[in-house]
């Protein structure tokens, strides 16, 4: 991470066609957050990305489709039950990822009712201030979630 | 190529008959379904097995019978055709050749192979009376 790039900065680097497939993508993704807290909502028909700084509140349409949005969502669930298994269903749930040399807290939630990713890895999130979230709260997902 | 959808006891039975219904609304849901998504037997899933989908959905709807995968034998070109119609929905960020080997194509989708509202749902309902299925348990 580049200390004078920001957020926006380093996602729209992220938006750039990848080799990788669907685990590439995610991972160029979850990457570009190191340093920030942002959120990716789908509403509606499409998608968007959000955090804030010092300008205040700020949010850009992400250029994927919710379809391709959800498989995004799906490598993240992925992702949470390889570094600790069965920690998280794949209609929701949260964790800490390893990303590149940085750790980051993700929250999920990837139904037909509702698709969002929360990433924390800003200045006022501390690894070691999060709890890795029951294993019966994942289950059920996020915030009373119903799963599909 | 077999193709795996986990989901519970109820609704493989539907889906077995019927076919996979992207209009499907869950109950306590107000939005259906959309897309209709696979693993694919033996090749490494970015995702998650279809025996975790299989054992989500049970847990949430425990009227439903349990955990169960259908499973599909598809044609490749059906395969194919989903693979490069949901790489094409990452709006390009995702490098893909349509003549590539369809195991790249399908590691390049995380191992899912998903069927949104187009001609390869269209491909796999027309054909799917005709198609080797079963409903596999799950541990």
């Amino acid at each position: 991470v580049t200390p004078s790039e920001t957020v926006h900065d380093r996602l729209q680097r992220a938006f750039r066609p990848t080799q990788g497939g669907v685990a590439g993508l995610t991972e160029q993704l979850l990457g570009a957050c190191v340093g920030g807290d942002v959120e990716f909502e789908r509403v509606g028909d499409r998608c968007f990305y959000r955090w804030t700084d010092e300008e205040g509140a700020q949010e850009f349409p992400l250029p994927l489709s919710p379809a391709a949005f959800r498989t995004i969502l799906a490598r993240v669930a992925a992702l949470c039950n390889e570094r600790s298994p069965e920690s998280v269903s794949p209609y929701g749930g949260e964790g800490e990822l390893v990303v590149g040399a940085a750790e980051v807290f993700v929250r999920f939630t990837n139904t037909s009712q509702a698709q969002k990713l929360e990433v924390k890895s800003g200045p006022g999130w501390n690894a070691a201030s999060q709890p890795l979230p029951a294993k019966e709260g994942a289950a059920e997902g996020q915030n009373g979630a119903r799963l599909e | 190529m077999w193709l795996l959808h986990g989901t519970t006891r109820a609704r493989a039975e539907s889906i077995e008959g019927h076919g996979p219904d992207v209009r499907f609304v869950e109950p306590g849901s107000t939005r259906i379904a959309e897309n209709f998504s696979f693993t694919v037997e033996g090749a490494l899933s970015a995702v998650g097995d279809s025996l975790a989908y299989a054992r989500g959905k049970a847990a949430a709807f425990p009227n439903e019978r349990g955990a169960a995968v259908v499973a599909v034998d598809a044609p490749e070109d059906v395969v194919r055709m989903a693979a490069v119609e949901h790489l094409s929905l990452f709006g390009g960020l995702i490098e893909y050749d349509e003549g590539a080997d369809l195991a790249e194509l399908v590691a390049l989708c995380g191992g899912v192979i998903q069927f949104d509202p187009g001609p390869a749902l269209d491909s796999l309902l027309a054909m799917w009376r005709t198609l080797t299925k079963e409903i596999r348990g799950v541990p």
